[in-house]
């Protein structure tokens, strides 16, 4: 199945100052970056900010960017993962963001004023979310909340126990447990629907 | 998919793919997978396995962001000729019409050297932002160290070299359960070796964070995890085989008591 060409060559494209690969990076990329900013800040304007930073960045750095440094959609969600983050303390809205009740991991996007993409829009991107979203549907729910909460709220182990009132040990198993249920539905991808 | 590693490595790997790591540990679980590629793998397997989980649930953001983003980008391929468009050869086969050459080359000159300046100031817009934002990180980081170093629950602890060498110093804040370590005038270590530092817990020997001297022997700002694992009553520096040991390898070259000076 042929998709354009490649993150690599997009970024090396951009690297050269070439605005259509960075249209098309945006395109390929946005929606999920987009899904990561909003469920770490919980808010559109701050999720906007977000990724009009990370991609910014991509731009600038797109020179640098290795493959030693994983893969474009591992560094790009890696980048606005971390601005989002950043966002959230920045703006003192930690507190808010650790009262949120326990089992409501996943965010409406909806009632955030947004849409989830549309199936029959799906893009290549789409594609390898898809497989990941098949691995996750075979999670049970504990240990998607535990990724959740690590990936989405920032919260270290330890604070995931405390919340969860559950032993340090047990949210350990369930991590592992989870990445590697993940690892193991991202090895059946072909290294060129890796990327 | 890569072999199972043990679980506590495997811990920290979680940790390192999703940031958790202070920067010395992380430096140090990298070291390691240099030296193990199965390390490596399995930590590039698992960042890539978190970056599918984030990139599963797409949204689609409103359209006027497309806009936005591109909007914020240089815009000089767009706005004037290419260095090559601008180059008129139509102009240039007219051989006897010497005045428009003149000028049509005069003109491709200009625009050349237009696009070129228009790039390159792009280009140096970048590199200055760049520069901007690394300088505001490092700003930062500073400011983090002077807060940690003012605060009262931060002890200094000074390690004399049993020798007679440069000291090194250690601020450890036991309340955020982090220390920060800096050195001058090292001596850089054989090859092959690194210094390490060792926590003396209930009176035994904790392996630590390794550490080598830059080229004028200074190491700046180390962060070192302080666990409340037990009493710290002390710390050591020792050289040991890159990568550090999990046993102390005498002499001990610094040492110095935790809770004595301030």
């Amino acid at each position: 199945m042929s998709h354009g060409p490649s993150d690599t060559d997009l970024l090396r494209a951009i690297a050269h100052g070439d605005r259509a690969a960075f249209a098309s990076l945006y395109d390929r990329y946005a929606p999920g970056m987009y899904g990561v900013a909003l469920r770490v800040t919980r808010d559109a304007a701050d999720a906007e900010d977000v990724i009009a930073e990370a991609f910014a960045q991509a731009w600038r750095e797109a020179a640098r960017y290795s493959t030693e440094r994983g893969s474009v959609a591992a560094w790009l969600v890696t980048m606005v993962r971390s601005r989002a983050l950043d966002a959230v303390r920045r703006r003192g809205r930690r507190d808010r963001l650790e009262d949120r009740a326990t089992a409501e991991t996943a965010v409406d996007p909806v009632a955030m004023g947004s849409a989830p993409i549309r199936p029959d829009l799906a893009t290549e991107a789409d594609d390898r979310a898809r497989r990941m979203r098949e691995a996750l549907a075979t999670l049970p729910e504990a240990q998607r909340e535990v990724l959740a909460l690590a990936y989405y709220d920032g919260l270290s182990q330890a604070e995931i126990a405390d919340r969860l009132t559950v032993p340090l040990g047990t949210v350990k198993t369930r991590t592992r447990l989870a990445l590697a249920k993940l690892r193991e539905a991202l090895g059946a991808l072909a290294p060129e629907e890796s990327r | 998919m890569s072999a199972p590693l043990p679980d506590e490595l495997m811990d920290r790997v979680t940790a390192w793919a999703l940031g958790e790591l202070a920067p010395s540990e992380a430096a140090a679980l990298e070291a390691e997978a240099r030296e193990h590629p199965a390390l490596a793998e399995v930590m590039r397997e698992t960042r890539e396995a978190l970056a599918g989980f984030a990139l599963s649930e797409p949204i689609a953001p409103p359209p006027a962001l497309r806009d936005r983003v591109m909007a914020a980008i240089p815009d000089a391929t767009a706005t004037t000729p290419r260095r090559e468009d601008a180059t008129v050869v139509p102009i240039a086969r007219r051989r006897t019409a010497w005045l428009p050459v003149t000028l049509g080359l005069g003109l491709a000159a200009s625009l050349v050297l237009l696009v070129q300046s228009n790039t390159e100031r792009a280009h140096e817009r970048a590199a200055a932002a760049d520069a901007l934002a690394q300088l505001q990180a490092r700003l930062d980081a500073r400011e983090a160290l002077l807060a940690r170093l003012t605060d009262p629950s931060t002890e200094v602890i000074t390690l004399a070299a049993t020798d007679d060498a440069p000291r090194i110093r250690i601020v450890v804040d036991r309340q955020r359960k982090v220390a920060v370590l800096s050195a001058a005038q090292l001596a850089e270590p054989e090859a092959g070796k690194t210094y390490q530092l060792w926590r003396i817990v209930d009176g035994a020997p904790v392996p630590s964070v390794t550490f080598r001297p830059d080229a004028q022997g200074t190491v700046a700002a180390l962060e070192v995890p302080v666990p409340a694992d037990g009493e710290l009553t002390a710390l050591a520096v020792t050289l040991e085989p890159d990568g550090g040991s999990t046993t102390p390898t005498l002499p001990i070259l610094f040492v110095g008591a935790v809770g004595t000076t301030r």
